[in-house]
C-alpha cells in the first residue's frame, strides 16, 4: 500500500468524523521545501502518530496546522473551517502542546491554566473548574498554587499538556509531548493524551518514540524530506518495510568469517573487549541455531538480543540510517 | 479582542509583580539614582535641597574696616559655604590651589573701606579653582550680590545725606522764592498807584489850562476889540484921506484932458496956420492917459468884522489836549522760578540692580534657582521610564518567544495583535505608575514642585509613556535575541534621555544638538515637566509638548506593530 493509498484511504474512510484534515500543505524555507504537498486527516477519538527524522518537517506541519505559521499552499480545516479564512473560529477547536515547554515560569500554575484557558474562551469560572481538572489529572494538584520555575522538567511538561488542552479543545495537537520526562510522567500523559481522545478528541502526535506511537496511535503518518513516506496502522507501516526478526549477539572472541552462512547475511561489529554480530532471520526459529553457531565460532556467547520487528525497524526501513541533524 | 488584551494585560501585570530585579529596576533604582544625582548637583542649580553641600571659602582680610567686616560677616552667615579665615594672602592662594580646601579665596585689599568712601572703586581679589568652576561661578555669584548690596548701602548712604542737604536747600529757596513774590507785588502795587497820581495830575492840568485859556481869551478879546476900534478909527481916516488924494487927482486927470483938448485944438490951428509946413510941425508929445481904474476908483468901506470874526475864532480854540507822558516803565524785576520739582528730582543715581521673580510675581531672591531635584526626578523618571518600556516591551516579548509562550498564543483563538495590544497597554499602566510613584516619592522625599496644577503633570506623564511602550515594540522587532536587545535599547535610551535634558539642563546642549533633540520625545516630555514643575506654568503649558509625545507614540506605534508582526506573527 503506498502512501498516497493510505492517506487517500483515511480520508475516504473519514470524511464525516474528520475534525482535522489538510490538502496539499506546502512550506518553504528559501530553495528548500520543509513540507511539500502534505495531507492528513485525524477523526474524533482517533490518536494519529506523526513520525519522521529530525528535519522531516514534523514541527513545522503542526505549525501551519495550528496556525502557528501559515501555508505557502494547501489548506487546513479543523472543526470543518479553514484555518486560513476563520483562524479564531478554527483555533477554539484546537489545542496545541509545543515541542519546548510554553508555560509562564513567574506564574503558577493555576495562574497558566487560567490564563490560556480563558484566552482560548473559557469563561472565569469554567477556567477555573477545568483548571482544577486537568491539574488532578495531571497530578498537580498540590502544586497548583507553585510558581512553575520551581517544577521539574517531567511537571512542566504535564501542566505544559494540561494548558494545551485546558479547553477540551476538539483537536489535540502535541509535538513531542515526553521529551525528557521520567517514566511516571509519561505514564500520566499518556493516560492524559488517551482519556482525550475517548472523550473524542482527534490527536495528532508527533514524537520520535516508536513505542509511544505503537501504544497510543491507532494510525501512523511517517514523513520524511516534507513528504508523507507512509501512513497507516503500525503493523501496516511494519509490514510495508517488510521488516525481519533480527538477532544480535555478542561473544567473547571475534566471530569467524562465514559462521552465519546458510542462515543470513551477518553485520558484525567490536565493542571494545567484547564482539558481536546482527542480522536479519527468516523465521524465528533460526534463533537458536544462530546462538550455537555464534558460541561455536566466538568461544561464548555473552548476550543475545531478539528483536522483533516493530516499528522502529520500519522507521529506520523506510528513512534510512543517515543521520539527520538537519532541523 | 478585546477580552484577550484583558487577559493579557492581567497576565502581564502578575509577570511584572513576580518579577521583583524589574521591580526594583522600575522603582528602587531610579530613586537611588535619582537621589545621587539629585544631591550631587544640588549647588549647580542653586536651588535648596534637603542636604546642602558646603563649598569652602578662603578669606583674608586686609581691610579690617566696614566692608571687609561686612563680606566676612556674610559669608559666615552663609549656610552653603564653610569659611576659612586666612592669616595672609599667600595662605589664602594655598587653601585653594595646592591644598584644594576651597573653591576660590576672596582678599580684601587694605584701604578698601576707606577708598569706597572716598569714592573710588576698590577690587576684591578672587582666587578660583578651574576645575571647580560651576562652583565657583555660583559663590562668585554670591559674592556678586554682596558687593551690589554694599555698594547699594553705600548708595543709599549717600542719597540720605543728600537728601538732607536738598531739603535744607529746598527749604532757603523756598524762603527766597518767597521774598521775591513780596518784592514783586509791592512793585506791582507801586506801579498801580503812579499810574493813578498821573491819571489825577493830568485831570488837574487840564482843569487850570482850561481856566488859564479862559483868561487869557477874555483878555485878548478885549484887547482885541479895543485894538480893532482903534484900526477902524485909523483906517477910516486915512481911507478919507485917500479918497480925498483920489479925487484931486481925478480932477487933474480931468483939468489935463481939457488941457489936451485945448492943446490939440492949438495944434490943428497951428498946422493950419503952417500950412505947407504943417507936416515939419512935430506931433505933440502925448500924454499919457490916467489909469482908467483910477477914474473909477471907489474903494469900499474898510470893513473889519472878518479880522474880528477870524480873530475871535482863534481866540476861541479848543482847549490843549493835555496829555501827561506816560510813566516810566517799572523796571522788571527778574526773579527766576525756583523749581521745586527739578529740586526734588535731584538726587544721586542708585544702583541698577535685579531681582529674580517667579512667574506668579513673587520674588525668588537673587539668581534663585530651583531645587535640582525638579530636574532629575523628571529627568531620571523618565529615563528609568524608558528603562522600562523598551527593555520590558521588547525582552517580554523575547521572553514569551524563549518561554515559548508565544507559539502558543500564537495557536489561540485570539489574535496576535491582541497579545501585542495587551503587553504594550501593560506595560504603558505600569510606566505611568512608574512615574506617578516616582513623582510622589520625589515630592515626599526631596520635596520637588508640583507646579500650579499637580494633575496636569499626568499629561506628560502618560504622552512618555505611551511613546515609551511603542518605541519599545521597535526595539523588540529590531533586537532578534536578548542579547542584542540590551545593547540596542541602552544605547536608545541613554542617547534619547541624555539628548533630550534628562540629566542636565538641555540649555546646557549646543544648538545642533538642541535641534536634534527635537525629534525625540524626551525632549518635549521634560519641556512639559519643566514648565510645570520649575517655571510654574499653568496646565496649559503641557498641551502641546504631550500631543507631541502622543504624535511621536503613534509614529513608533505604527513602525513597531509593522515590525513586529513580522517578526513576532509569523
Amino acid at each position: 500500500m503506498t502512501p498516497a493509498e493510505l492517506t487517500s484511504t483515511n480520508g475516504a474512510r473519514a470524511a464525516a468524523g474528520e475534525l482535522i484534515s489538510a490538502e496539499g500543505l506546502t512550506k518553504w524555507y528559501g530553495s528548500r521545501a520543509a513540507v511539500d504537498g502534505l495531507a492528513l486527516a485525524a477523526r474524533a477519538g482517533e490518536i494519529v502518530g506523526l513520525l519522521g527524522p529530525n528535519g522531516a518537517g514534523k514541527t513545522t506541519t503542526l505549525s501551519m496546522l495550528s496556525g502557528v505559521i501559515a501555508p505557502d499552499a494547501g489548506t487546513v480545516k479543523i472543526g470543518g473551517f479553514v484555518v486560513a479564512s476563520d483562524p479564531i473560529v478554527a483555533r477554539r477547536k484546537l489545542g496545541l502542546v509545543p515541542q519546548s515547554i510554553a508555560l509562564y515560569p513567574t506564574l503558577t500554575a493555576l495562574e497558566n491554566l487560567h490564563f490560556f484557558g480563558q484566552i482560548q474562551g473559557l469563561g472565569a469560572r469554567d477556567a477555573a473548574t477545568c483548571a482544577s481538572k486537568l491539574l488532578a489529572t495531571v497530578g498537580l494538584s498540590d502544586r497548583a498554587n507553585d510558581i512553575v520555575a520551581g517544577f521539574s522538567g517531567g511537571m512542566k511538561r504535564r501542566l505544559n499538556l494540561a494548558c494545551g488542552m485546558i479547553h477540551s479543545p476538539a483537536v489535540l495537537l502535541l509535538d513531542e509531548p515526553t521529551v525528557g520526562v521520567d517514566p511516571q510522567s509519561r505514564g500520566r500523559i499518556f493516560e492524559v493524551v488517551e482519556t482525550a481522545a475517548r472523550a473524542g478528541a482527534a490527536v495528532i502526535y508527533s514524537t520520535h518514540y516508536m513505542e509511544e506511537v505503537e501504544r497510543l496511535c491507532s494510525r501512523v503518518i511517517l514523513i520524511d524530506h516534507g513528504h508523507v513516506v507512509a501512513g497507516g496502522t503500525s503493523a501496516e507501516l511494519i509490514a510495508l518495510a517488510g521488516s525481519a526478526p533480527r538477532i544480535d549477539v555478542l561473544t567473547r572472541d571475534e566471530l569467524k568469517p562465514g559462521w552465519c552462512d546458510g542462515i543470513g547475511r551477518a553485520v558484525v561489529f567490536a565493542d571494545g573487549a567484547r564482539f558481536g554480530a546482527s542480522l536479519e532471520l527468516a523465521a524465528l526459529d533460526q534463533a537458536p541455531e544462530v546462538i550455537r553457531r555464534a558460541e561455536r565460532a566466538g568461544g561464548e556467547v555473552l548476550e543475545v538480543h531478539l528483536h522483533r520487528p516493530n516499528l522502529q525497524d520500519a522507521f529506520l526501513k523506510l528513512t534510512g540510517h543517515a543521520l539527520r541533524d538537519r532541523q | 479582542m478585546l477580552r484577550a488584551i484583558f487577559l493579557t494585560l492581567g497576565k502581564e501585570f502578575r509577570l511584572i509583580a513576580r518579577d521583583r530585579v524589574g521591580l526594583f529596576m522600575l522603582l528602587v533604582a531610579p530613586i537611588a539614582v535619582i537621589a545621587a544625582a539629585g544631591f550631587s548637583l544640588a549647588n549647580v542649580y542653586g536651588g535648596q535641597t534637603s542636604s546642602t553641600v558646603k563649598s569652602g571659602i578662603a578669606f583674608f582680610d586686609d581691610d579690617r574696616g566696614v566692608v571687609g567686616r561686612a563680606i566676612h560677616d556674610v559669608l559666615a552667615d552663609s549656610k552653603s559655604v564653610e569659611l576659612i579665615v586666612a592669616t595672609d594672602r599667600a595662605y589664602a592662594e594655598d587653601l585653594v590651589h595646592q591644598r584644594k580646601l576651597a573653591v576660590l579665596a576672596v582678599i580684601v585689599p587694605a584701604r578698601a573701606t576707606e577708598a569706597l568712601r572716598r569714592g573710588e572703586n576698590p577690587k576684591l581679589l578672587v582666587y578660583t579653582d578651574p576645575v571647580k568652576y560651576l562652583q565657583s561661578a555660583r559663590i562668585e555669584l554670591m559674592l556678586a550680590q554682596l558687593l551690589r548690596s554694599i555698594n547699594a548701602a553705600a548708595a543709599g548712604d549717600a542719597r540720605a545725606r543728600f537728601a538732607t542737604s536738598s531739603a535744607e536747600l529746598r527749604d532757603q529757596l523756598e524762603q527766597a522764592q518767597a521774598a521775591a513774590d513780596r518784592a514783586r507785588a509791592q512793585v506791582e502795587k507801586l506801579s498801580a498807584g503812579s499810574e493813578a497820581a498821573r491819571a489825577k495830575m493830568a485831570a488837574h492840568l487840564r482843569s487850570e489850562v482850561n481856566d488859564a485859556m479862559a483868561d487869557a481869551r477874555a483878555f485878548v478879546s478885549a484887547a482885541l476889540n479895543a485894538a480893532m476900534k482903534r484900526l477902524e478909527g485909523q483906517l477910516d481916516h486915512e481911507d478919507a484921506q485917500q479918497r480925498a488924494k483920489v479925487d484931486e487927482l481925478k480932477n487933474y486927470f480931468n483939468q489935463l484932458g481939457q488941457a489936451q483938448n485945448q492943446f490939440r485944438d492949438w495944434l490943428a490951428q497951428l498946422q493950419a496956420l503952417a500950412g505947407r509946413h504943417a507936416s515939419d510941425i512935430p506931433p505933440p508929445p502925448a500924454i499919457p492917459e490916467p489909469p482908467s481904474d483910477l477914474l473909477t476908483f471907489n474903494p469900499p468901506p474898510i470893513d473889519l468884522s472878518t479880522y474880528r470874526a477870524q480873530f475871535e475864532r482863534a481866540i476861541n480854540l479848543p482847549p490843549p489836549h493835555i496829555e501827561l507822558p506816560p510813566m516810566p516803565a517799572i523796571p522788571a524785576i527778574q526773579i527766576p522760578e525756583i523749581s521745586r520739582a527739578g529740586l526734588a528730582d535731584a538726587s544721586i543715581p542708585g544702583a541698577l540692580g535685579y531681582t529674580e521673580v517667579n512667574l506668579g510675581g513673587k520674588e525668588v531672591g537673587f539668581v534663585g534657582g530651583f531645587n535640582a531635584f525638579d530636574l532629575q526626578v523628571p529627568g531620571f523618571a523618565v529615563t528609568f521610564l524608558l528603562v522600562g518600556m523598551l527593555m520590558g516591551v521588547s525582552l517580554a516579548l523575547i521572553d514569551e518567544r524563549d518561554w515559548g509562550t508565544l507559539e502558543r498564543l500564537r495557536s489561540v483563538a485570539a489574535p496576535i495583535s491582541a497579545t501585542l495590544a495587551g503587553k504594550l497597554f501593560a506595560r504603558f499602566v505600569v510606566g505611568f505608575i512608574q512615574m506617578v510613584v516616582l513623582f510622589a516619592a520625589g515630592w515626599v522625599l526631596f520635596g520637588i514642585s508640583l507646579g500650579r496644577a499637580p494633575a496636569a503633570l499626568l499629561l506628560p506623564a502618560a504622552s512618555i509613556a505611551f511613546a515609551g511602550a511603542a518605541f519599545g515594540l521597535i526595539v523588540a522587532g529590531i533586537a532578534r535575541t536578548r542579547d542584542a536587545v540590551l545593547p540596542v535599547g541602552a544605547i536608545v535610551i541613554m542617547t534619547m534621555a541624555a539628548i533630550g535634558g534628562c540629566w542636565w539642563p538641555i540649555d546646557f546642549e549646543p544648538t545642533w544638538m538642541r535641534q536634534v533633540a527635537l525629534v525625540l520625545p524626551t525632549t518635549w516630555v521634560m519641556q512639559a515637566f519643566n514648565d510645570l514643575m520649575i517655571r510654574r506654568l499653568p496646565a496649559a503649558s503641557a498641551l502641546v509638548p504631550s500631543g507631541i509625545d502622543f504624535g511621536f507614540g503613534m509614529l513608533y506605534l505604527i513602525a513597531g506593530v509593522a515590525i513586529a508582526r513580522r517578526r513576532f506573527a509569523a
